[in-house]
């Protein structure tokens, strides 16, 4: 088997006694040699100082690490973060019951009188009856509008009546009123209408009267 | 769901704080991953097995602490100074006998050697020589093989045990 490069024996004496008990040095501070390898260990180390040292080392490092205090956590710390988990669950509580007392439970959708399930939403998603106040005004008035659309295509439109007569004449004579008054401006700004304008708009209008009622009016 | 928070945070706060503060070395920083690391708790507490919190507050734990050094300005930054002045406070004030201010001064180069360690060396060696974590628990949390495991902690062990041996030498020196 290959060695690792940081496995070479750094340490001890590099003869093969060395290479043994570098291996075992390694284990000894979880306690897990058995006897004959703690003497092992042990009788080598009286021996060979390097390995000596090694394990005087290893010795006083797991000694060292014994005698750390432990360390805790700061109040500040744990204090922040438990107040920001009440606040975001205050904030979520109020959002569910914001609309009544009956809280998640009276907002949901009734999916199972439909028998479907109810739409998976994205991971972080909050579904419609949860969202804030302010938004729903706003879906209802779209819900309306949308109403009130479908309303005005699916419903039969109804037929728009024709003029009577007396309106066509007072139509005529608004228009004849308003034709006389441009006139006159025309006159003094030294403008004027052609008759033949004049006559292509109530033309129309007074043969539309008689298709509907027979006769019309005279210009 | 508040109650179950308050119990997990009330479990794991130390071991939180404890580790953040040998991986990163400084205080400040491992206060700020700390209050992170519970807050991100709180925000998955409906997705996470409360029998498994600590483990996985373990994989989050390690992750902030390596973005915070990612965010530090300089590559190393061996600022122990706060956690030095942590340990002296837990120091019993009136011990101050040669012998106790040797141990401090050691425990102060041993907490550098182990910041100073490369990853995944430093996770394991706090895992296992600060909070007491076993082979089996090491390596489920980290998904790791058993015997690279403990190949890693002897390498460890090998590197603190130099860096150690460099303190008895200048102390023997001084």
């Amino acid at each position: 088997m290959r060695r690792h490069p940081e496995d070479e024996d750094r340490f001890g004496g590099g003869g093969p006694a060395c290479r043994e008990v570098q291996a075992l040095l390694d284990a000894w501070p979880d306690g897990e040699l058995s006897p004959a390898e703690l003497a092992l260990l042990e009788r080598h180390a009286a021996d060979c100082p390097t390995c000596g040292d090694d394990l005087e080392a290893a010795r006083k490092l797991a000694e060292t690490f014994r005698a750390l205090p432990a360390l805790t956590c700061p109040p500040a710390v744990t204090g922040a973060v438990l107040g920001e988990a009440e606040a975001e669950a205050r904030r979520a509580d109020g959002r569910r019951t914001e609309t009544g007392g009956a809280g998640a439970a009276g907002r949901r959708w009734p999916w199972r009188l439909f028998g479907v399930h109810p739409p998976a939403r994205r991971h972080g998603s909050r579904p419609v009856w949860s969202r804030p106040v302010w938004s729903r005004p706003v879906w209802a008035a779209a819900l309306v509008a949308a109403l009130a659309a479908a309303g005005a295509l699916l419903l039969p439109s109804r037929p728009v009546p024709a003029p009577s007569a007396q309106e066509v004449a007072r139509a005529e004579v608004e228009m004849k009123l308003a034709f006389a008054y441009l006139s006159r401006v025309g006159r003094d700004a030294g403008v004027r209408v052609r008759d033949e304008v004049v006559a292509s708009v109530i033309a129309p209008t007074r043969r539309a009267v008689a298709l509907g009622e027979g006769q019309g009016p005279s210009l | 769901m508040l109650r179950l928070f308050h119990d997990l945070v009330g479990e794991h706060q130390h071991r939180v704080f404890t580790f953040a503060c040998y991986y990163l070395g400084d205080r400040e920083e491992a206060e700020d991953v700390t209050q992170e690391v519970l807050l991100r708790l709180w925000r998955n507490i409906d997705r996470v097995d409360p029998g498994m919190a600590g483990a996985w507050l373990l994989k989050v734990t390690r992750n902030a602490c390596l973005d915070a050094l990612r965010s530090r300005k300089s590559r190393r930054r061996l600022f122990v100074a706060g956690l030095d002045e942590t340990a002296a406070e837990s120091a019993d004030p009136d011990d101050r006998t040669e012998a106790a201010l040797l141990s401090w001064d050691v425990q102060r180069h041993l907490r550098r050697a182990v910041a100073a360690l490369e990853d995944p060396y430093r996770t394991i060696a706090i895992l296992r020589e600060v909070q007491g974590k076993s082979y089996q628990e090491i390596a489920a949390t980290l998904d790791m093989p058993l015997n690279t495991v403990k190949t890693y902690l002897h390498r460890a062990r090998r590197k603190l045990r130099e860096g150690m041996r460099e303190v008895s030498c200048h102390a023997a020196s001084s």
